[in-house]
């Protein structure tokens, strides 16, 4: 049973060797410039950061209290809610704006009892006649 | 309720980044460095070298862990932080080989000294996590182009 697992593992190590061996001209040329970048960018953190440990306990600082301010203010599931706020306004302003519009402004006018006609203020309809008390 | 939940994620994972990053690394350096007669050949400079570029990147990977899980899921800031989580892995796996801890020299009596290097290692890790630095931009690139759809779906 073990020599078959063993077997079992031979071949697999054959066939991700064979890959890795067909992927080595692009995945090496990648890998050297990602160690490259990050060799650089590690040098840089031992020349210039590499004697006190507050620089990264700010950072980490930072990031945890701007991701809290973030996430108050853009949960995701709903407009965040500095923008909601104005959207609410907005839309408010426009119910009202919308309200206004249903509301027929010829129904306020006072209109004849008979005849319907317009007649303001007027006591008497100037279309027929008719008293308006 | 969200940015509750969202935080409260937020917080488990950058416990668990902080344990695994932090906590885990310096309990083990510490007591391998507090244990008298290891075969191990490390001087006083490489534990505090050691130690110190530990917590560094450990904190700042911690730090974006939080930013990256609270963020809402498939949105773009998630993304963008969890590209630079994975630049600042490499750097914190990098601080192994650059701070000395990659390279353990074991003193044996009246036999010599052998040196173990674990950088190949580290290189495979690199690799994987180039592979992770593409993903990340592809998720980038398609959270951005279907930014109304994902958000549509998400405020249902």
């Amino acid at each position: 049973m073990i020599f078959q697992v063993m077997d079992f593992l031979e071949i697999i190590a054959e066939i991700v060797g064979s890959i890795l061996l067909f992927l080595k001209p692009i995945v090496s040329p990648i890998g050297a410039f990602l160690v490259d970048v990050t060799t650089a960018a590690a040098q840089f953190f031992k020349d210039n950061l590499g004697t006190s440990l507050t620089f990264y306990i700010v950072i980490c600082v930072i990031l945890v209290v701007s991701g809290i301010i973030v996430n108050i203010i853009w949960p995701g599931d709903r407009p965040g809610s500095i923008f909601s706020k104005g959207v609410g306004k907005i839309e408010e302003f426009d119910d009202k704006i919308e309200g206004s519009d249903d509301e027929d402004f010829v129904d306020e006018v006072k209109r004849c009892k008979d005849c319907g006609n317009p007649v303001g203020d007027s006591e008497i309809c100037p279309l027929c006649g008719a008293r308006q008390i | 309720m969200g940015a509750v939940k969202n935080m409260l994620k937020g917080f488990i994972f950058t416990g668990i980044y902080a344990v695994f990053t932090v906590v885990i690394p310096l309990v083990f350096f510490t007591l391998i460095f507090s244990i008298e007669g290891l075969p191990l050949e490390w001087e006083q400079q490489d534990q505090n070298n050691i130690m110190f570029w530990l917590v560094a990147f450990g904190l700042l990977v911690s730090g974006l862990a939080f930013f990256k899980y609270s963020s809402p899921k498939q949105s773009i800031r998630k993304a963008v932080f969890a590209l630079i989580q994975v630049i600042v892995n490499c750097l914190y796996i990098w601080s192994y080989r650059f701070s000395g801890a990659a390279e353990v020299t074991f003193v044996i009596l009246d036999f010599g000294f052998f040196t173990l290097d674990l950088s190949q290692m580290l290189l495979i890790y690199m690799g994987v996590y180039f592979l992770t630095i593409i993903l990340r931009v592809y998720d980038i690139i398609d959270f951005t182009i279907n930014r109304e759809k994902i958000r549509e779906n998400r405020m249902k």
